[in-house]
Parts: structure tokens; C-alpha cells; sequence
């Protein structure tokens, strides 16, 4: 599985972390997403075929910018919220 | 005992058998020109999962739902020039601390009216529920709007409407 971080630009409150989420959510082959309006930060954990592009058209054809903050592979372990010991 | 039928008992008695009687009144509506994050806002915000599009006067002329939103946010990619995103990520991360711009972000170029569904099922508030529903399923569509004689949306009908009907008809 793969992480990979975007700064967000133009998200302001809750109800973008929602839509972010969800639309992210929507992408094939994402595991997991989250998003914080504080941080403005999005962390995707996915699978192929999902890519980092992929990830960024989403969230740019909302209207958002995007800038890629990390992206690697973990290898399948960890680092997913729900994957954490 | 013969006796009086409570009005709920009545109601299942009777069961509604035009479109009106079943519909959700006075529908949420958005502009065309709204942009696709104003759709992904409103549908978040009243918990919905389509809303009919209407003219300046208020005139239905599409409808548009979450499907086709994320259908547009996820697709497309494919048509787009390799470099593009590229260009985009580095005019973003333009400044010199690597934190992208503060300024303000341009507004998005992708309308509802870019891909809503501009030949919406429709209804009158008359019309028998079940002809929208033989409609509804020989056309796999989940929402049929209820207009009036002059297109002004005046409900809308939703598949889970029509499911919660039968649920209650068979008590």
C-alpha cells in the first residue's frame, strides 16, 4: 500500500474536509483518507490503480489547489489509521 | 369490534397512489453556474444525493448528483496532456518556501452545467406512482423531478421513496 501527502490550498473548514474526503474516498483503489483543515493536509493510503495524479485531478477538479507533500511506499504495513497497533 | 380507525390506520387503508402524495416538497435547487465544489457543499450540507438544476427563473432544465460528481472528479485524467498536472503542482509550489501560494485560489473552471444531466426524468404531481416507478426502473433512474404546467420543480420522487412505500404497504 501506498501514502501519499498533499497540502491542500483553499481548504477552510469542516465541510471541505467532508467533500475531500469523500471524493478521495471515491477514487478507485484508495484504502483509506484522512484530512485535516488544521494541518491542511490529506493523507491517502491506496492501491493501484490509483496514483498520486489520479489523487491530485480529484481534488483539483473540486476547485482545491494541490501540492504533493510525500509520497511512498510502506510496503503494506502501518501506517494506515486503521492498520496502527 | 367495529370501531374508529385511527388516522394512521386510515392512511395504510388508503395507500397513496399519485406521485404528489409520495414526493418530497419544494426541492433543493442550484444554479448551472455553480461551481462543482458549491454542488459537493450543498449535497453535504442537507445530506442529498441530487438536486435538480434550474434557470434564472427558477425553471428546471437538469439535474445533477453525486454519482456524476464523482464520476467528473475521477475520470478524465486519461485526456489530460502527461505534463499538465506537473505544471500545475510547480506554478502552486512556486514560492520560495516551498509551501505553495497563500494568495487567493482561482476559482474552478468545471461548472454543473459542464456535466449535469440536461434531459431530467419528470413528473406531474398527478401522475400515477406506478407509471414513475415502471419508469424509474426500465430506465435504471433514481430520481424523477415533479415539475408544474410551466417546469417550475415543485418535488421530487427518489427510488428510496418508492421502497419505503412498499415497506409501509406491506406494514
Amino acid at each position: 500500500m501506498e501514502l501519499t501527502v498533499f497540502t491542500i490550498l483553499g481548504m477552510r473548514d469542516k465541510q471541505c474536509r467532508e467533500i475531500l474526503t469523500n471524493i478521495l474516498r471515491a477514487v478507485e483503489g484508495v484504502r483509506e483518507v484522512t484530512v485535516s483543515p488544521i494541518t491542511t493536509r490529506a493523507s491517502v493510503w491506496h492501491d493501484p490503480p490509483c496514483t498520486a495524479p489520479a489523487l491530485a485531478w480529484a481534488i483539483l477538479s473540486l476547485g482545491y489547489g494541490v501540492l504533493l507533500a510525500a509520497n511512498g511506499v510502506n510496503g503494506g504495513r502501518g501506517d494506515a489509521p486503521g492498520e496502527r497497533a | 369490534m367495529i370501531g374508529r380507525m385511527h388516522r394512521r390506520e386510515r392512511e395504510r387503508a388508503v395507500p397513496p397512489k399519485h406521485v404528489g402524495e409520495v414526493m418530497t416538497h419544494d426541492p433543493i435547487c442550484i444554479r448551472p453556474s455553480a461551481s462543482i465544489r458549491e454542488l459537493a457543499g450543498m449535497l453535504e450540507e442537507h445530506e442529498i444525493s441530487g438536486v435538480p438544476v434550474v434557470d434564472q427563473q427558477g425553471k428546471l432544465i437538469g439535474i445533477v448528483g453525486k454519482t456524476d460528481l464523482v464520476r467528473r472528479c475521477t475520470q478524465g485524467l486519461e485526456e489530460l496532456a502527461p505534463a499538465y498536472l506537473f505544471e500545475v503542482l510547480a506554478e502552486q509550489g512556486a514560492d520560495e518556501d516551498g509551501r505553495g501560494a497563500n494568495g487567493p485560489i482561482p476559482e474552478p473552471l468545471i461548472r454543473v452545467e459542464d456535466f449535469m444531466n440536461d434531459a431530467p426524468a419528470t413528473a406531474r404531481a398527478g401522475t400515477p406512482i406506478a407509471e414513475v416507478a415502471r419508469r424509474m426502473a426500465d430506465g435504471g433512474i433514481h430520481r424523477v423531478v415533479v415539475i408544474d404546467e410551466q417546469r417550475f420543480p415543485v418535488g421530487i420522487v427518489t427510488s428510496l421513496d418508492l421502497v419505503k412505500l412498499l415497506r409501509d404497504a406491506r406494514g
